[in-house]
Protein backbone atom coordinates (compact mmCIF):
# COMPACT_ATOMS: atom_id res chain seq x y z
CA UNK A 1 0.00 0.00 0.00
CA UNK A 2 1.39 3.27 -1.27
CA UNK A 3 0.81 6.63 -0.19
CA UNK A 4 -1.71 7.75 -2.41
CA UNK A 5 -3.43 4.57 -2.58
CA UNK A 6 -7.22 4.72 -1.75
CA UNK A 7 -9.26 3.43 1.07
CA UNK A 8 -11.15 -0.03 -0.35
CA UNK A 9 -15.18 0.55 -0.28
CA UNK A 10 -15.32 -1.63 2.58
CA UNK A 11 -12.41 0.26 4.66
CA UNK A 12 -12.65 3.10 7.38
CA UNK A 13 -9.58 6.21 7.12
CA UNK A 14 -9.36 8.83 9.83
CA UNK A 15 -6.02 10.93 8.37
CA UNK A 16 -5.24 14.20 10.86
CA UNK A 17 -2.73 17.23 9.16
CA UNK A 18 -0.96 19.31 11.43
CA UNK A 19 1.64 21.72 10.05
CA UNK A 20 2.20 23.62 13.19
CA UNK A 21 -0.27 26.08 12.78
CA UNK A 22 -3.30 24.43 11.27
CA UNK A 23 -5.49 21.26 11.74
CA UNK A 24 -7.63 19.18 9.32
CA UNK A 25 -9.06 15.67 9.18
CA UNK A 26 -10.17 13.35 6.12
CA UNK A 27 -12.36 10.61 6.95
CA UNK A 28 -13.30 8.12 4.55
CA UNK A 29 -16.31 6.30 6.05
CA UNK A 30 -16.93 3.37 3.00
CA UNK A 31 -17.98 3.30 -0.35
CA UNK A 32 -16.14 6.48 -1.63
CA UNK A 33 -18.00 8.61 0.80
CA UNK A 34 -15.59 11.28 2.45
CA UNK A 35 -16.05 13.77 5.29
CA UNK A 36 -13.17 16.79 5.63
CA UNK A 37 -13.14 18.92 9.41
CA UNK A 38 -11.37 21.69 8.96
CA UNK A 39 -8.89 22.81 7.53
CA UNK A 40 -5.56 24.03 6.43
CA UNK A 41 -2.91 25.39 4.16
CA UNK A 42 0.44 23.35 3.39
CA UNK A 43 2.70 25.81 4.31
CA UNK A 44 4.85 24.85 1.23
CA UNK A 45 2.65 24.84 -1.67
CA UNK A 46 -0.38 27.45 0.33
CA UNK A 47 -3.14 24.71 -1.06
CA UNK A 48 -5.32 23.29 1.41
CA UNK A 49 -4.78 19.95 2.61
CA UNK A 50 -7.43 18.31 1.59
CA UNK A 51 -7.20 19.37 -1.33
CA UNK A 52 -3.67 18.16 -1.82
CA UNK A 53 -4.63 14.88 -0.67
CA UNK A 54 -8.06 14.26 -2.06
CA UNK A 55 -6.27 14.45 -5.46
CA UNK A 56 -3.20 12.24 -4.70
CA UNK A 57 -6.02 9.82 -3.94
CA UNK A 58 -8.08 10.65 -7.17
CA UNK A 59 -10.87 11.18 -5.21
CA UNK A 60 -13.57 13.66 -7.14
CA UNK A 61 -14.04 16.01 -4.58
CA UNK A 62 -16.75 17.75 -6.25
CA UNK A 63 -18.95 14.29 -5.72
CA UNK A 64 -17.32 12.42 -3.24
CA UNK A 65 -16.91 15.01 -0.44
CA UNK A 66 -20.59 14.40 1.42
CA UNK A 67 -20.05 16.87 4.44
CA UNK A 68 -17.53 19.55 5.56
CA UNK A 69 -17.06 20.52 8.94
CA UNK A 70 -15.80 23.57 10.55
CA UNK A 71 -15.85 22.94 14.25
CA UNK A 72 -14.89 26.45 15.14
CA UNK A 73 -13.84 29.14 13.41
CA UNK A 74 -10.35 30.02 14.99
CA UNK A 75 -7.24 30.49 12.56
CA UNK A 76 -5.50 27.58 12.45
CA UNK A 77 -8.62 25.21 11.68
CA UNK A 78 -9.95 27.19 8.84
CA UNK A 79 -6.91 28.19 6.86
CA UNK A 80 -8.07 28.01 3.23
CA UNK A 81 -11.35 26.75 3.69
CA UNK A 82 -12.91 28.67 1.30
CA UNK A 83 -10.71 27.27 -1.53
CA UNK A 84 -11.30 24.07 -0.32
CA UNK A 85 -15.53 24.37 -0.37
CA UNK A 86 -15.44 25.92 -3.51
CA UNK A 87 -14.29 22.96 -4.87
CA UNK A 88 -16.81 20.29 -2.59
CA UNK A 89 -19.09 21.50 -4.56
CA UNK A 90 -22.24 18.67 -3.11
CA UNK A 91 -20.65 18.47 0.11
CA UNK A 92 -23.19 20.12 2.94
CA UNK A 93 -21.61 22.28 4.99
CA UNK A 94 -21.79 21.99 9.22
CA UNK A 95 -20.65 24.20 11.63
CA UNK A 96 -21.19 25.20 15.19
CA UNK A 97 -24.44 26.07 16.31
CA UNK A 98 -22.98 29.00 18.04
CA UNK A 99 -22.07 30.85 14.71
CA UNK A 100 -25.76 30.96 13.35
CA UNK A 101 -26.78 33.98 15.19
CA UNK A 102 -27.18 37.57 13.82
CA UNK A 103 -24.22 39.00 15.54
CA UNK A 104 -22.05 36.30 14.05
CA UNK A 105 -23.13 37.48 10.53
CA UNK A 106 -22.67 40.88 11.26
CA UNK A 107 -19.04 39.89 12.02
CA UNK A 108 -18.50 38.79 8.82
CA UNK A 109 -20.08 41.46 6.94
CA UNK A 110 -17.77 43.79 8.60
CA UNK A 111 -14.95 42.01 7.32
CA UNK A 112 -16.22 42.64 3.96
CA UNK A 113 -15.31 46.24 4.65
CA UNK A 114 -12.11 45.73 6.75
CA UNK A 115 -10.10 46.81 4.42
CA UNK A 116 -7.41 44.34 4.20
CA UNK A 117 -6.03 41.88 1.66
CA UNK A 118 -3.38 40.37 2.83
CA UNK A 119 -3.89 39.54 6.43
CA UNK A 120 -6.99 37.27 6.16
CA UNK A 121 -8.36 35.78 9.51
CA UNK A 122 -10.95 33.26 9.96
CA UNK A 123 -13.93 35.97 9.63
CA UNK A 124 -12.71 36.06 5.83
CA UNK A 125 -13.13 32.35 5.59
CA UNK A 126 -16.62 32.17 7.38
CA UNK A 127 -17.66 35.11 4.92
CA UNK A 128 -16.56 33.79 1.75
CA UNK A 129 -17.85 30.41 2.24
CA UNK A 130 -21.33 31.97 3.34
CA UNK A 131 -21.33 33.95 0.71
CA UNK A 132 -21.05 30.79 -1.70
CA UNK A 133 -24.10 29.10 0.35
CA UNK A 134 -25.98 31.73 -0.71
CA UNK A 135 -24.99 31.72 -4.57
CA UNK A 136 -25.25 27.87 -4.23
CA UNK A 137 -28.32 26.45 -5.42
CA UNK A 138 -29.99 23.43 -2.72
CA UNK A 139 -28.08 20.62 -2.64
CA UNK A 140 -28.82 17.36 -0.82
CA UNK A 141 -29.06 19.50 2.18
CA UNK A 142 -31.85 20.10 4.57
CA UNK A 143 -34.37 22.76 4.28
CA UNK A 144 -32.71 25.80 2.90
CA UNK A 145 -29.18 26.35 1.73
CA UNK A 146 -27.12 25.99 4.90
CA UNK A 147 -25.17 25.95 7.17
CA UNK A 148 -25.90 23.25 9.15
CA UNK A 149 -25.96 24.51 12.52
CA UNK A 150 -24.45 21.62 15.27
CA UNK A 151 -25.04 21.20 18.45
CA UNK A 152 -24.51 18.68 21.31
CA UNK A 153 -26.37 15.39 21.21
CA UNK A 154 -27.21 15.38 17.63
CA UNK A 155 -26.98 13.06 14.59
CA UNK A 156 -25.20 14.16 11.56
CA UNK A 157 -25.18 11.19 9.20
CA UNK A 158 -25.94 7.72 9.50
CA UNK A 159 -25.41 5.29 6.49
CA UNK A 160 -25.71 1.62 5.55
CA UNK A 161 -22.56 0.27 3.48
CA UNK A 162 -22.08 -1.55 1.06
CA UNK A 163 -20.23 -3.85 3.01
CA UNK A 164 -22.86 -4.41 5.42
CA UNK A 165 -21.84 -2.44 7.88
CA UNK A 166 -22.82 0.83 9.19
CA UNK A 167 -21.59 4.24 10.31
CA UNK A 168 -22.72 6.99 12.31
CA UNK A 169 -21.72 10.68 13.16
CA UNK A 170 -22.75 12.73 16.11
CA UNK A 171 -22.20 16.13 16.99
CA UNK A 172 -21.38 15.83 21.10
CA UNK A 173 -21.11 19.69 21.42
CA UNK A 174 -21.49 23.16 21.17
CA UNK A 175 -23.57 22.60 24.75
CA UNK A 176 -26.83 24.56 24.83
CA UNK A 177 -25.41 26.83 27.60
CA UNK A 178 -22.74 27.67 25.32
CA UNK A 179 -25.21 29.08 22.36
CA UNK A 180 -26.33 31.44 25.00
CA UNK A 181 -23.19 32.91 25.77
CA UNK A 182 -22.08 32.79 21.95
CA UNK A 183 -24.03 35.79 20.86
CA UNK A 184 -22.86 37.91 23.82
CA UNK A 185 -19.55 37.33 22.63
CA UNK A 186 -19.97 37.86 19.40
CA UNK A 187 -21.98 40.74 19.78
CA UNK A 188 -18.61 42.47 21.81
CA UNK A 189 -16.65 41.55 18.63
CA UNK A 190 -18.51 43.23 16.50
CA UNK A 191 -16.70 46.94 15.71
CA UNK A 192 -18.43 49.90 17.36
CA UNK A 193 -18.52 53.60 15.45
CA UNK A 194 -15.34 55.18 15.77
CA UNK A 195 -12.93 52.11 16.79
CA UNK A 196 -10.00 51.61 14.70
CA UNK A 197 -10.37 49.48 11.67
CA UNK A 198 -8.03 46.29 12.61
CA UNK A 199 -7.96 42.70 11.48
CA UNK A 200 -11.11 41.49 13.06
CA UNK A 201 -10.48 38.95 16.15
CA UNK A 202 -11.36 35.40 16.10
CA UNK A 203 -11.40 35.87 19.99
CA UNK A 204 -14.06 33.48 21.28
CA UNK A 205 -13.94 30.46 23.60
CA UNK A 206 -12.90 27.13 22.43
CA UNK A 207 -15.88 26.09 23.82
CA UNK A 208 -17.30 27.12 20.41
CA UNK A 209 -16.00 23.81 19.33
CA UNK A 210 -17.71 21.18 18.17
CA UNK A 211 -17.15 17.70 19.01
CA UNK A 212 -17.40 14.78 16.96
CA UNK A 213 -18.35 11.12 16.89
CA UNK A 214 -17.75 9.12 14.36
CA UNK A 215 -18.41 5.36 14.16
CA UNK A 216 -17.81 3.27 11.48
CA UNK A 217 -18.30 -0.87 11.83
CA UNK A 218 -16.52 -1.30 15.24
CA UNK A 219 -13.86 1.28 15.09
CA UNK A 220 -15.11 4.46 16.92
CA UNK A 221 -12.90 8.09 16.82
CA UNK A 222 -13.48 11.24 18.96
CA UNK A 223 -12.68 14.17 17.34
CA UNK A 224 -12.28 16.68 20.15
CA UNK A 225 -11.96 19.77 17.90
CA UNK A 226 -10.32 22.46 20.43
CA UNK A 227 -12.52 22.24 23.21
CA UNK A 228 -11.86 23.36 26.54
CA UNK A 229 -12.99 22.26 30.16
CA UNK A 230 -15.26 25.15 32.05
CA UNK A 231 -15.96 25.55 35.50
CA UNK A 232 -19.55 25.14 34.81
CA UNK A 233 -20.75 21.61 34.44
CA UNK A 234 -23.47 22.48 31.12
CA UNK A 235 -20.40 23.47 29.17
CA UNK A 236 -17.46 21.94 27.82
CA UNK A 237 -16.48 18.40 28.30
CA UNK A 238 -18.19 17.95 31.84
CA UNK A 239 -21.94 18.30 29.50
CA UNK A 240 -20.48 16.04 27.39
CA UNK A 241 -19.45 13.35 30.10
CA UNK A 242 -22.53 13.63 31.62
CA UNK A 243 -25.13 13.73 28.74
CA UNK A 244 -27.54 10.66 28.88
CA UNK A 245 -27.89 11.20 24.97
CA UNK A 246 -25.28 10.42 23.68
CA UNK A 247 -24.15 7.57 21.73
CA UNK A 248 -23.08 5.20 24.01
CA UNK A 249 -19.82 3.14 23.53
CA UNK A 250 -16.50 4.32 23.95
CA UNK A 251 -13.92 5.18 21.41
CA UNK A 252 -10.48 3.72 20.33
CA UNK A 253 -9.18 6.50 18.26
CA UNK A 254 -9.09 10.58 19.71
CA UNK A 255 -8.27 13.38 18.70
CA UNK A 256 -6.62 15.06 21.53
CA UNK A 257 -8.61 18.30 21.58
CA UNK A 258 -6.58 21.67 21.68
CA UNK A 259 -2.91 20.65 21.10
CA UNK A 260 -2.71 18.77 23.61
CA UNK A 261 -3.33 21.72 26.67
CA UNK A 262 -4.09 21.12 29.77
CA UNK A 263 -7.00 23.35 29.69
CA UNK A 264 -8.76 20.97 27.44
CA UNK A 265 -7.62 18.58 29.77
CA UNK A 266 -10.99 16.24 31.59
CA UNK A 267 -9.66 13.10 33.21
CA UNK A 268 -13.69 12.00 33.03
CA UNK A 269 -13.47 11.91 29.20
CA UNK A 270 -10.85 8.95 29.62
CA UNK A 271 -12.81 7.33 31.77
CA UNK A 272 -16.72 7.28 30.23
CA UNK A 273 -15.31 7.92 26.86
CA UNK A 274 -12.45 6.01 25.99
CA UNK A 275 -11.32 2.61 25.61
CA UNK A 276 -8.31 1.81 27.92
CA UNK A 277 -6.26 0.75 24.68
CA UNK A 278 -6.83 4.88 23.10
CA UNK A 279 -4.55 5.80 20.08
CA UNK A 280 -4.25 9.38 20.69
CA UNK A 281 -3.60 11.94 17.93
CA UNK A 282 -2.72 15.67 18.28
CA UNK A 283 -1.53 18.46 16.13
CA UNK A 284 1.05 21.08 17.60
CA UNK A 285 0.36 24.37 17.92
CA UNK A 286 3.11 26.99 17.62
CA UNK A 287 1.19 30.45 18.00
CA UNK A 288 0.61 31.08 21.27
CA UNK A 289 3.27 32.18 23.99
CA UNK A 290 4.47 28.47 24.57
CA UNK A 291 4.15 25.83 21.81
CA UNK A 292 1.96 23.28 22.09
CA UNK A 293 1.78 20.51 23.56
CA UNK A 294 4.33 21.55 26.27
CA UNK A 295 6.25 18.70 28.10
CA UNK A 296 3.75 17.88 30.87
CA UNK A 297 0.98 17.39 28.63
CA UNK A 298 3.05 14.95 26.42
CA UNK A 299 3.61 13.28 29.60
CA UNK A 300 0.22 13.30 30.83
CA UNK A 301 -1.56 12.14 27.55
CA UNK A 302 1.15 8.98 27.20
CA UNK A 303 0.20 8.09 30.84
CA UNK A 304 -3.15 7.51 29.63
CA UNK A 305 -3.09 6.42 26.07
CA UNK A 306 -1.99 3.18 24.46
CA UNK A 307 0.19 5.69 21.71
CA UNK A 308 0.60 8.87 21.58
CA UNK A 309 1.17 10.47 17.79
CA UNK A 310 1.94 13.82 16.49
CA UNK A 311 1.43 15.19 13.15
CA UNK A 312 5.04 17.28 13.93
CA UNK A 313 7.54 17.49 16.43
CA UNK A 314 6.27 19.17 19.51
CA UNK A 315 8.25 22.77 20.18
CA UNK A 316 8.26 24.68 16.92
CA UNK A 317 10.71 24.27 14.05
CA UNK A 318 14.03 25.33 13.02
CA UNK A 319 14.37 29.37 12.04
CA UNK A 320 14.27 30.19 8.77
CA UNK A 321 18.25 31.66 7.81
CA UNK A 322 18.64 35.11 6.88
CA UNK A 323 20.99 37.50 6.07
CA UNK A 324 24.03 37.98 8.96
CA UNK A 325 22.41 41.38 9.83
CA UNK A 326 18.63 40.38 9.43
CA UNK A 327 19.13 37.70 11.85
CA UNK A 328 21.21 39.83 14.19
CA UNK A 329 18.87 42.51 14.37
CA UNK A 330 16.00 40.02 15.61
CA UNK A 331 18.15 38.88 18.15
CA UNK A 332 18.45 42.14 19.07
CA UNK A 333 14.82 43.81 19.02
CA UNK A 334 12.66 40.49 19.86
CA UNK A 335 12.55 38.77 23.02
CA UNK A 336 11.31 35.74 21.37
CA UNK A 337 11.22 34.86 17.76
CA UNK A 338 10.10 30.93 16.14
CA UNK A 339 8.74 29.44 12.93
CA UNK A 340 5.04 28.85 13.57
CA UNK A 341 5.09 25.94 10.62
CA UNK A 342 7.12 23.40 9.58
CA UNK A 343 6.16 20.36 7.26
CA UNK A 344 2.86 18.86 6.89
CA UNK A 345 2.92 15.90 8.73
CA UNK A 346 0.25 13.41 8.19
CA UNK A 347 -1.20 10.18 10.56
CA UNK A 348 -3.37 7.53 8.51
CA UNK A 349 -5.22 5.39 10.32
CA UNK A 350 -7.07 2.37 8.40
CA UNK A 351 -9.36 -0.25 8.98
CA UNK A 352 -11.76 -2.70 7.32
CA UNK A 353 -15.50 -2.18 8.08
CA UNK A 354 -15.19 -5.79 10.05
CA UNK A 355 -12.51 -5.05 11.91
CA UNK A 356 -11.65 -3.76 15.45
CA UNK A 357 -9.88 -1.36 17.29
CA UNK A 358 -6.89 -4.13 17.84
CA UNK A 359 -6.64 -4.13 14.28
CA UNK A 360 -6.05 -0.34 13.08
CA UNK A 361 -3.25 -0.03 10.59
CA UNK A 362 -1.34 3.42 11.92
CA UNK A 363 0.56 5.09 9.29
CA UNK A 364 2.99 8.14 9.56
CA UNK A 365 4.32 10.55 6.88
CA UNK A 366 6.24 13.47 6.68
CA UNK A 367 7.48 14.27 10.13
CA UNK A 368 4.36 12.99 12.04
CA UNK A 369 6.53 11.44 15.49
CA UNK A 370 5.26 8.90 17.99
CA UNK A 371 5.77 10.29 21.08
CA UNK B 1 10.73 82.17 -7.94
CA UNK B 2 12.40 82.42 -4.00
CA UNK B 3 15.55 81.72 -3.50
CA UNK B 4 16.90 79.40 -0.46
CA UNK B 5 20.51 79.59 1.45
CA UNK B 6 23.05 77.11 0.98
CA UNK B 7 24.16 76.50 4.52
CA UNK B 8 28.09 75.28 5.90
CA UNK B 9 25.92 72.12 7.14
CA UNK B 10 24.35 71.74 3.98
CA UNK B 11 27.30 71.76 1.92
CA UNK B 12 29.08 69.23 4.58
CA UNK B 13 26.33 66.68 3.35
CA UNK B 14 28.08 66.62 0.05
CA UNK B 15 31.04 64.37 1.09
CA UNK B 16 32.16 62.99 -2.12
CA UNK B 17 31.99 66.23 -3.78
CA UNK B 18 35.01 67.63 -5.50
CA UNK B 19 34.04 70.94 -4.91
CA UNK B 20 34.34 70.44 -1.32
CA UNK B 21 38.13 70.11 -1.63
CA UNK B 22 38.17 73.89 -2.79
CA UNK B 23 38.90 76.24 -0.12
CA UNK B 24 36.12 76.95 1.38
CA UNK B 25 34.24 80.66 1.45
CA UNK B 26 34.25 82.87 4.58
CA UNK B 27 30.85 82.87 4.19
CA UNK B 28 28.76 80.64 6.22
CA UNK B 29 25.93 81.26 4.24
CA UNK B 30 25.45 81.99 0.35
CA UNK B 31 22.47 82.83 -1.36
CA UNK B 32 22.55 80.89 -4.79
CA UNK B 33 19.49 82.31 -7.11
CA UNK B 34 17.32 79.97 -8.71
CA UNK B 35 18.44 77.28 -6.32
CA UNK B 36 15.24 76.36 -5.25
CA UNK B 37 13.38 75.53 -8.56
CA UNK B 38 16.55 73.96 -9.85
CA UNK B 39 16.21 71.28 -7.05
CA UNK B 40 12.67 70.83 -7.73
CA UNK B 41 13.64 70.23 -11.30
CA UNK B 42 16.35 68.03 -10.27
CA UNK B 43 13.78 66.09 -8.02
CA UNK B 44 11.13 65.73 -10.72
CA UNK B 45 13.80 64.29 -13.65
CA UNK B 46 13.26 67.38 -15.63
CA UNK B 47 16.40 69.18 -14.95
CA UNK B 48 18.06 71.24 -18.16
CA UNK B 49 21.13 72.43 -18.92
CA UNK B 50 20.09 76.29 -18.19
CA UNK B 51 19.07 75.51 -14.78
CA UNK B 52 22.55 73.67 -14.07
CA UNK B 53 24.45 76.68 -15.52
CA UNK B 54 22.37 78.96 -13.68
CA UNK B 55 23.52 77.15 -10.59
CA UNK B 56 27.36 76.69 -11.56
CA UNK B 57 27.28 80.37 -12.37
CA UNK B 58 26.21 81.31 -8.66
CA UNK B 59 28.67 78.63 -6.95
CA UNK B 60 31.82 80.57 -5.68
CA UNK B 61 34.09 77.79 -7.15
CA UNK B 62 34.84 76.77 -10.93
CA UNK B 63 32.73 73.94 -12.49
CA UNK B 64 34.96 70.86 -12.89
CA UNK B 65 33.89 71.03 -16.41
CA UNK B 66 31.04 72.56 -18.58
CA UNK B 67 27.97 70.76 -18.56
CA UNK B 68 26.14 71.15 -21.80
CA UNK B 69 23.76 67.52 -21.31
CA UNK B 70 20.85 67.45 -19.92
CA UNK B 71 22.38 64.42 -17.78
CA UNK B 72 22.98 65.70 -14.61
CA UNK B 73 25.90 64.36 -12.71
CA UNK B 74 25.79 62.12 -9.77
CA UNK B 75 27.86 64.48 -7.62
CA UNK B 76 25.30 67.24 -8.13
CA UNK B 77 22.45 65.22 -6.62
CA UNK B 78 21.16 66.76 -3.66
CA UNK B 79 21.37 63.87 -1.46
CA UNK B 80 18.92 62.48 -0.05
CA UNK B 81 18.03 60.45 3.04
CA UNK B 82 18.17 56.70 1.73
CA UNK B 83 16.40 53.52 3.05
CA UNK B 84 17.64 49.88 1.77
CA UNK B 85 15.00 47.30 3.41
CA UNK B 86 16.68 44.17 3.44
CA UNK B 87 13.64 42.35 5.02
CA UNK B 88 9.86 43.52 5.67
CA UNK B 89 6.94 40.96 7.20
CA UNK B 90 3.56 42.16 8.26
CA UNK B 91 2.34 41.30 11.83
CA UNK B 92 -0.54 40.85 13.29
CA UNK B 93 -0.84 41.57 16.89
CA UNK B 94 -2.42 38.57 18.73
CA UNK B 95 -2.06 39.83 22.52
CA UNK B 96 -0.97 42.66 24.00
CA UNK B 97 0.85 42.74 27.47
CA UNK B 98 2.49 45.10 30.14
CA UNK B 99 5.46 46.33 28.14
CA UNK B 100 5.08 43.87 25.39
CA UNK B 101 3.31 42.16 22.63
CA UNK B 102 2.89 38.68 20.74
CA UNK B 103 2.27 38.66 17.13
CA UNK B 104 2.43 36.35 14.11
CA UNK B 105 4.29 37.60 10.66
CA UNK B 106 3.94 36.93 7.75
CA UNK B 107 7.18 37.03 5.55
CA UNK B 108 6.59 40.21 2.60
CA UNK B 109 10.13 39.91 1.41
CA UNK B 110 9.82 36.05 1.16
CA UNK B 111 6.50 35.21 0.68
CA UNK B 112 6.77 31.51 0.38
CA UNK B 113 8.52 31.38 4.16
CA UNK B 114 6.59 30.03 6.58
CA UNK B 115 4.63 31.86 9.35
CA UNK B 116 6.48 33.21 12.36
CA UNK B 117 5.48 34.54 16.07
CA UNK B 118 7.44 37.13 18.03
CA UNK B 119 7.35 38.95 21.02
CA UNK B 120 8.37 42.44 20.53
CA UNK B 121 8.91 45.37 23.44
CA UNK B 122 5.96 47.96 22.94
CA UNK B 123 9.13 50.63 23.30
CA UNK B 124 9.75 49.83 19.95
CA UNK B 125 6.75 51.37 18.87
CA UNK B 126 6.47 55.28 18.88
CA UNK B 127 3.92 56.83 21.11
CA UNK B 128 1.11 57.39 18.16
CA UNK B 129 1.44 53.45 17.74
CA UNK B 130 1.48 52.59 21.50
CA UNK B 131 -2.20 53.86 21.14
CA UNK B 132 -3.27 52.18 18.38
CA UNK B 133 -2.19 48.68 19.68
CA UNK B 134 -4.65 46.29 20.27
CA UNK B 135 -5.28 42.63 19.56
CA UNK B 136 -5.79 42.96 15.79
CA UNK B 137 -3.97 45.58 14.69
CA UNK B 138 -1.58 45.19 11.92
CA UNK B 139 1.96 46.31 10.93
CA UNK B 140 5.01 46.10 9.25
CA UNK B 141 8.35 45.31 10.74
CA UNK B 142 11.27 46.48 8.41
CA UNK B 143 14.59 45.58 8.61
CA UNK B 144 17.39 47.43 6.68
CA UNK B 145 20.07 50.00 6.51
CA UNK B 146 19.48 53.86 6.81
CA UNK B 147 21.77 56.19 5.36
CA UNK B 148 21.06 59.71 6.22
CA UNK B 149 21.84 63.12 4.66
CA UNK B 150 25.41 63.34 6.12
CA UNK B 151 26.34 59.58 4.47
CA UNK B 152 26.33 58.09 7.57
CA UNK B 153 24.83 54.80 7.62
CA UNK B 154 23.00 52.30 10.59
CA UNK B 155 20.96 49.17 10.59
CA UNK B 156 18.05 50.09 12.00
CA UNK B 157 14.30 48.22 12.80
CA UNK B 158 11.43 49.81 12.27
CA UNK B 159 7.89 48.85 13.23
CA UNK B 160 4.72 50.71 12.22
CA UNK B 161 1.11 50.23 12.95
CA UNK B 162 -1.00 50.66 9.74
CA UNK B 163 -3.30 53.10 10.10
CA UNK B 164 -6.44 52.34 8.63
CA UNK B 165 -10.01 55.27 8.78
CA UNK B 166 -12.19 54.23 11.66
CA UNK B 167 -15.54 52.60 11.57
CA UNK B 168 -18.43 54.28 10.76
CA UNK B 169 -22.03 53.69 12.28
CA UNK B 170 -23.42 54.06 8.79
CA UNK B 171 -21.03 50.79 7.60
CA UNK B 172 -21.78 49.29 10.97
CA UNK B 173 -25.60 49.56 10.34
CA UNK B 174 -25.36 48.32 6.76
CA UNK B 175 -23.60 45.19 7.84
CA UNK B 176 -26.29 44.47 10.05
CA UNK B 177 -29.23 44.66 7.25
CA UNK B 178 -26.79 42.61 5.12
CA UNK B 179 -26.90 40.09 8.30
CA UNK B 180 -30.35 39.57 8.61
CA UNK B 181 -31.10 39.87 4.96
CA UNK B 182 -28.60 36.72 4.40
CA UNK B 183 -29.65 34.35 6.77
CA UNK B 184 -33.13 35.07 5.97
CA UNK B 185 -31.83 33.42 2.34
CA UNK B 186 -30.15 30.98 3.87
CA UNK B 187 -32.94 29.75 5.94
CA UNK B 188 -35.14 29.62 3.28
CA UNK B 189 -36.77 26.73 1.69
CA UNK B 190 -35.62 26.86 -1.99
Amino acid sequence: MTYSSPPAADEFELSLFGPGKGECIVLHLGDGQWIVVDSCRNPATHVPVASEYLDALGVDIARDVRQFIITHWHDDHIGGAHEFFERATGAEFVCSGALGNEEFVTLLRCGRRSLFTNTSSGVDEFRYILESLDERPGSRRIAGRGPTLARSDQRLSQLTHTSGSTSEEWALSPANATLTLAVRAFGDLVPDAGEYRNRLPTQTANELSVVLWVRVGAVTALLGGDLEQSNDPARGWTAIVSSSRRPQGRASVFKVPHHGSRDADCPDVWNALLEPSTTSLLTPFGCGRLPLPTPSDVSRLKARSSSLICTAPPGGTASIRRTRAVDRTIRETARSFRTIEGGTGQIRIRAKHGETSANLRVELFAGAVLL
Amino acid sequence: MSDISLTASHREAHDVDPLESAEAPDASILPIPGLSAFLRSVKSGEAASDDLQRVADALPVPLPEPCTSSFIPLRWRPRMPRFELLQQWEGCVVAVGADSFDATLRDLTRPSNPAERVELDIAELSRSDRLRLTPGAVFYWSIGYDTSVTGQTSRVSRIQIRRLPRWTGAEIQEARTEAVEMLRRLRSPE
